[in-house]
């Protein structure tokens, strides 16, 4: 007799579409073949795996069509299955699987609609956590301001793409001004996304910005996060045509994050005495050590 | 930095053995919330509910705090051979302390192979290898939740070749030897007994029917394959006659248990839905008051 894990790879690859043969000597055919009454469990792992993948990937769909995308995700579907049965996060691979697909390789921006896609379902079911006030990075006496360091929301994501993947994104929801197009020339785009409230936001951003809020996810200090955001944006400065270099902003990208609500926490270093040296209500975390420098 | 989890002091959880309800959508807590018409309690997968965070979190703590909720699992995978995944089964424990639900359920079936979950509930072969492995698994969920669990019994397209026991003496020996009570899906029942050839009056009389802790309603496909019918549990339709007629007759054995309409696809309107658990409600009033001990 069979073992229960033994019936189980048998069905298992029957219902994945592998083979089917031995089926005879497990299942009783009621008048069908086996296969046929497996083929039910074949059709509900399609359809519902298809259909999460869609709810996942609505953009990516729509730009697709539904018969495109049924054949696309029967493709990942058999190449990469979930690993876990919470299928609203099934989808992790399908942007690279996009990238290497032949038939879909007349859609280049296809594969970072798909990453703009994954970020947003990722920064929708990220742990929530409160932004800080506008006034809290004002608050923090100057001296002080470069030793701070700041918790960036978990629910931030970004998305580094050569087209307008937010425009191409934005043009298929609900609220796109009518009549307005997106041109696949109008160059690439830095998009942060974030969920600081209930809604999930999308804005463009610097590369210089993009790597200041890299450093402080790290727990870097902001005068080290701001040597970075600094060298991010003379470089890329430099990659630019025109060869502008402005150098980087430190207070207006604070700003900028603090108004987006990416940034949950300022935290302050403590003076000798242990006490903090400025409102509490600001600094609710010791910070960590400082790394050693290299 | 990141809010913990909400401890908030939830209303204790009760749910009468006269309550009905349905499996509730997302798309529907807006409607259920502004009003919930005869619907008394509600369910969720909770698969749906497995993120850290989120506005559909803030959605089911604004029904939490106004209905009676039960959480219901659809991959566990009780029935797989391989070790039930820790990870998922940790996820769980997760939805249940943060929900506090009057009632978990999950179902007598597995759902993939490690590397493959096929999103499907599929069946299980009645032998002792898999009620051994079975039972296990359930042991281990309800010392990880803490609590009891209701089993749910599967909708069958075909039969094993091999079977050491039928489905109710493999149900009746679960109960036994895990304490866990049943989720008895009639539905499931019929699809299985128009499939398999079977009595489903029989099945449900063979069920230890004193385990039952919530029935389960829904409606069902029926499909004709080269001239053979198949009947295929999609929860696309209405509660249907056959069904109904079970529902009465086992509430008649049973008296009154919390009942659950099922909606998973070709979803109503809320109005609609929250209408038909009215009906179940109405057989359910007058299947008790007819019975002639009270319960």
């Amino acid at each position: 007799m069979p073992s229960l894990a033994d019936i189980q790879r048998t069905l298992a690859g029957a219902v994945r579409g592998e083979d089917d043969t031995p089926l005879a000597g497990l299942v009783a055919g009621h008048g069908l073949d086996p296969a046929q009454r497996v083929q039910i469990h074949r059709n509900t792992t399609h359809l519902t795996l298809t259909e999460a993948l869609g709810a996942n990937f609505p953009v990516v769909r729509a730009l697709v069509g539904e018969a495109f995308f049924a054949q696309t995700a029967r493709a990942y579907i058999r190449q990469t299955p979930p690993n876990s049965p919470v299928v609203s996060a099934y989808g992790d691979g399908l942007p690279d699987f996009l990238a290497g697909h032949e038939p879909a390789r007349s859609l280049p921006y296809l594969p970072d609609v798909a990453r703009l896609e994954w970020a947003r379902l990722g920064a929708l079911q990220a742990a929530d956590a409160a932004p800080v006030a506008p006034a809290t990075l004002g608050a923090v006496p100057p001296a002080l301001v470069p030793m701070a360091r700041c918790a960036v929301h978990p629910s931030f994501r970004c998305v580094v793409s050569p087209w307008p993947v937010d425009r191409i994104w934005a043009m298929h929801q609900p609220d796109w001004p009518e009549g307005e197009t997106v041109s696949l020339d109008e160059g690439g785009a830095t998009v942060l996304i974030c969920r600081p409230r209930g809604q999930v936001l999308m804005a463009r951003a610097d590369r210089g910005t993009l790597s200041l809020l890299f450093a402080l996810e790290m727990g870097q200090t902001l005068a080290t996060a701001a040597q970075a955001a600094a060298h991010a944006a003379a470089h890329s400065a430099r990659s630019t045509p025109d060869g502008a270099a402005d150098g980087f902003d430190l207070t207006a990208a604070l700003a900028r994050l603090v108004s987006l609500g990416l940034l949950t926490e300022v935290a302050v270093p403590q003076t000798a005495d242990g006490s903090t040296p400025c409102d509490p209500l600001m600094s609710r975390a010791t910070p960590p050590p400082e790394p050693p420098s290299p | 930095m990141p809010i913990a989890s909400p401890t908030p002091s939830y209303p204790e959880a009760v749910l009468p053995r006269t309550a009905v309800g349905v499996g509730l959508k997302p798309s529907h807590i807006a409607a259920l919330l502004d009003d919930p018409g005869p619907v008394r309690w509600v369910e969720v997968h909770a698969e749906n509910y497995m993120q850290d965070g989120g506005p559909l979190h803030r959605a089911l703590e604004a029904v939490r705090r106004e209905h009676p909720l039960s959480v219901h699992g659809v991959g566990l995978s009780l029935g797989g051979a391989h070790d039930l995944d820790t990870a998922h089964l940790a996820r769980l424990a997760g939805v249940v302390a943060r929900y506090e639900p009057a009632l978990v359920s999950e179902h007598l079936a597995w759902c993939g192979v490690p590397g493959a979950f096929l999103n499907d509930l599929l069946p299980v072969p009645c032998t002792t290898e898999a009620l051994d492995i079975v039972a296990r698994h359930v042991d281990q969920t309800q010392a990880a939740l803490g609590r009891p669990i209701l089993v749910e019994n599967p909708s069958r397209y075909f039969a094993f070749r091999i079977q050491d026991m039928d489905e109710p003496a493999f149900l009746s020996a679960l109960v036994r030897r895990t304490g866990c009570g049943l989720l008895l899906d009639l539905n499931n029942v019929v699809v299985s007994a128009r499939n398999l050839g079977f009595d489903p009056s029989a099945y449900v009389a063979a069920l230890p029917l004193e385990a039952v802790g919530e029935i389960h309603l829904a409606g069902h496909a029926v499909r004709v394959v080269d001239g053979v019918e198949i009947r295929i549990d999609d929860h696309g339709s209405a509660v249907g006659d056959a069904v109904l007629a079970l529902y009465a007759e086992t509430l008649r054995r049973t008296g009154p248990r919390p009942t659950l309409v099922e909606r998973d696809t070709d979803i109503p309107p809320w109005p609609d839905l929250a209408a038909e658990a009215g009906r179940v409600a109405t057989v359910m009033t007058q299947v008790l008051a007819a019975r002639p001990d009270p319960v």
